[in-house]
């Protein structure tokens, strides 16, 4: 049933990224040369099969999409999804040290400021989310250049390479993206550490930290784990961003790319190959969910 | 586990009784970010009287002007001067009418979409829920950033637009926390004896569940305000929002990323006050939410 729901979702939304990128103007008029004349645009038109009408259009690229075939970039010249393909790795390493450095910091901060509410770590770590929240990624991005790279020369601003590359953009990006989550983290605990089988169990004097770790933080990740999927559309957005500033080469940088060059074919391969990444991983964190939570049955 | 020693002294004679008084009035009405937020307003509504150049004049030979407290820097520039030797204070002042009118706009669109889709998809059910929630699930589902660059390039860069998308791209999540009130309040008693005494199904959206929620959409409110000026200041930090030569704070940061070097001024008083802003409407939401609906988890 939820797969029903998430692939009639995926077809809802390439429907209408597929006619979005169309509204965007003309792609010719992009790709071809200022002095091409009317036949060359006709030839042209007829050769990449703009000149049938959109639904068939777009039966005609759902059909090979399915396949695996995105399409060809108007602009580079080379198949969009080998162009993806090429970009993913970058994007997934920098997410993959985004997301380690995101949960140390939600987990350690949130759990401390729910478990010792009141105190000077949980005015610190509240604050730390608050700004993580509240401060703009890419500013952030600058701020750090400007301090790391320029004053202090430690680290590279742009560009992938080394171990070095990673640490400001996993690290800005990691931050803004703990934010929620440690704001999410700290309610639901308190919440939890306030119900009754956490009192029942702090008076059959059950080890404080046995109550944290076992009773409570179960229970305290449900609600968490709901918000996967939005933490998820924070992560990719916040990934466009930050490959934007750093000029990291993966598919948020080419999403930027695509959308400026109005390449049409790549907007919509980039756009629909994330949301269907999406989508996927929603559907898994469901089903995790269920599994976690054994109220829940699909 | 020791149980913890509670201590029990009245408070008056707590030692530092006032201070913490003081400290827990502070606590409790966030000055400071109220404080903030009416300072953006005041400064966008007057921004001509309070600006010390028009945002607009140009003068090549006070270019990249520092401002007055380094070196090179002088008090006719107070925060320096950009590229085309424009006087940031002044850009600076007048940016936060944009951010302020597409946070405003905005947030009437998405909201004003976003509640009228909940109250209908949560009182009605069915059908009528099922067709709005995947509306809803597809909205939220779809990266809202790459969303909204790509409707700001295809509708072409302006003010309007601007506004558009964002009610396009954030209506769901006030849908989505709307419709779960909304099914929670309509079991209640006192709807039914409303429609007991004959009110039709409009008048009850209308007169006894929206007041209801009003809490809920406050608290939605402050924190989506925020997160479109954060939006905002992004796409009009990629070139995609209100086009030059306006004064936007994304523009402003966007226009000194090349300069981090020679002028790192025109970055950093721009992101600041984002920063500030948007601080300061996310720790009065927190206010909000504590004092209106403590039940109410994240929105």
């Amino acid at each position: 049933m939820r797969t029903i729901q998430a692939l009639v979702t995926l077809f809802l939304v390439s429907m209408l990224v597929f006619w979005l990128a169309r509204l965007s103007g003309d792609p010719l008029d992009v790709m071809m040369p200022m002095e091409a004349s009317a036949e060359d645009y006709a030839r042209a038109r007829k050769h990449l099969g703009l000149d049938k009408p959109l639904p068939v259009q777009y039966a005609r690229y759902i059909s090979q999409a399915v396949t695996g075939d995105l399409g060809t970039s108007i602009r580079a010249k080379i198949p969009v999804s080998q162009m993806i393909l090429e970009r993913l790795p970058n994007s997934l390493r920098l997410a993959a040290f985004s997301i380690t450095i995101a949960l140390l910091l939600a987990l350690l901060l949130g759990m401390a400021a729910a478990v010792k509410k009141g105190s000077i770590v949980d005015t610190v770590s509240r604050f730390i989310a608050v700004a993580g929240m509240s401060i703009p990624i890419f500013w952030l991005a600058i701020m750090a250049i400007l301090l790391f790279s320029v004053h202090l020369k430690l680290l590279p601003s742009s560009r992938a390479g080394g171990f070095k590359h990673y640490i400001l953009p996993a690290v800005v990006l990691g931050w803004s993206f703990s934010a929620p989550m440690m704001r999410m983290l700290r309610s639901s605990m308190l919440e939890v550490l306030d119900s009754e089988y956490v009192k029942l169990a702090r008076i059959k004097g059950v080890k404080e930290r046995w109550i944290i770790w076992w009773h409570a933080f179960r229970n305290a990740l449900i609600p968490v784990i709901t918000f996967a999927g939005f933490y998820l559309g924070l992560l990719v957005g916040g990934v466009v961003v930050t490959e934007t500033v750093f000029a990291w080469p993966g598919i948020g940088l080419l999403a930027y790319e695509a959308v400026l060059w109005k390449d049409y074919p790549l907007i919509q391969g980039v756009v629909l190959f994330i949301t269907s990444a999406v989508l996927t991983i929603n559907l898994c964190v469901d089903v995790l969910y269920a599994y976690i939570d054994p109220r829940i049955r699909y | 586990m020791e149980p913890e020693a509670i201590e029990i002294t009245p408070p008056d004679e707590h030692p530092g009784a006032k201070a913490r008084a003081t400290v827990s009035l502070m606590r409790r009405y966030p000055v400071v970010p109220i404080l903030i937020v009416l300072a953006l307003i005041f400064t966008a509504i007057f921004a001509n009287f309070l600006a010390p150049y028009s945002p607009y004049e140009q003068s090549l030979p006070d270019r990249l002007k520092p401002p007055f407290w380094v070196e090179g820097g002088s008090t006719r520039h107070l925060l320096g001067t950009d590229l085309l030797g424009r006087d940031v204070l002044s850009r600076l002042i007048f940016g936060s009418r944009i951010s302020l009118v597409v946070a405003l706009m905005g947030i009437l669109v998405a909201g004003s979409i976003g509640a009228v889709l909940g109250i209908l998809s949560g009182f009605f059910g069915g059908k009528v829920d099922a067709l709005i929630m995947r509306a809803c699930d597809a909205t939220l589902s779809l990266p809202i950033i790459l969303l909204a660059l790509l409707l700001a390039v295809i509708l072409g860069p302006s003010l309007a637009n601007l506004i558009y998308i964002m009610g396009l791209v954030l209506w769901a999540r006030y849908a989505r926390v709307i419709r779960g009130e909304v099914m929670s309040w309509k079991e209640q008693e006192f709807i039914a004896y409303a429609r007991v005494a004959g009110a039709s199904s409009l008048k009850i959206m209308i007169r006894h569940i929206f007041p209801n929620i009003v809490n809920t959409l406050m608290v939605l409110v402050t924190f989506q305000t925020g997160y479109v000026i954060i939006l905002e200041s992004f796409l009009s930090f990629l070139g995609a929002g209100v086009p030059p030569p306006t004064p936007t704070w994304g523009g402003m940061v966007a226009e000194g990323r090349g300069y981090i070097i020679t002028g790192w001024w025109l970055s950093v008083f721009s992101g600041l006050a984002i920063s500030m802003v948007v601080l300061s409407l996310n720790l009065f939401g927190d206010w909000l939410r504590d004092y209106l609906d403590p039940k109410l988890r994240q929105v």
